[in-house]
């Protein structure tokens, strides 16, 4: 079985909305390559 | 955090049970990116910003996490959507999750800050009470500055909790 991953949404706007449903709190996790 | 700390399992569980995750390229080209990234006025990356369901900001930190430090900041995040929300006995479960670290994390002294108000909150004590609840803070860390914003009660301090 493979490790688990951490499953990143595909785009900020559609995160925000999830947690709006699903009443979990969203995490921002900003990033630059290099 | 790509190759140690995003792969770790107790990471991996925490981000999935309970957060809506998103990693944003401040450098790249996506323009609704590039405005969430302004929108946040972040200065440096790796940068983090944990919101509460409705869009609200309760903390962010910078810089590289080993995995054990990012759980921390994470959970006293989650303690303070909790609180925000005034779910006081589940707050108290996240920070004190924190405060029972050991060894410690960097964040556990804020946790003990937190834990104390979030436990004199379920408990609707008098206000005296407070300095029971951070006596375990003083006690593990007195010259942290989460001491020093608690130690309201003593000589130097007005005396009350505002």
């Amino acid at each position: 079985m493979p490790d688990p991953v951490i499953a990143w949404h595909p785009a900020a706007a559609a995160a925000l909305t999830a947690a709006a449903t699903s009443q979990h709190a969203v995490l921002l996790a900003f990033w630059a390559p290099g | 955090m790509d190759t140690v700390t995003y792969p770790d399992r107790s990471v991996v569980e925490l981000v999935n049970s309970r957060f809506e995750a998103v990693r944003l390229e401040v450098t790249g080209k996506d323009p609704a990116v590039r405005e969430v990234a302004r929108r946040y006025r972040l200065l440096w990356s790796p940068g983090f910003v944990v919101l509460d369901p409705r869009g609200e900001e309760l903390r962010r930190f910078l810089g590289y996490q080993p995995p054990r430090d990012f759980v921390a900041e994470l959970r006293l995040a989650l303690g303070k959507v909790h609180l925000l929300h005034r779910r006081y006995a589940e707050a108290y479960e996240d920070f004190r999750a924190v405060a029972d670290l050991d060894p410690p994390a960097p964040v556990t002294p804020e946790a003990l800050y937190w834990a104390g108000i979030a436990a004199y909150r379920r408990d609707g004590r008098p206000l005296d009470f407070l300095r029971e609840y951070w006596e375990e803070l003083r006690v593990r860390f007195p010259g942290s500055r989460w001491w020093t914003h608690a130690d309201v009660f003593g000589p130097e301090g007005p005396g009350r909790v505002p």
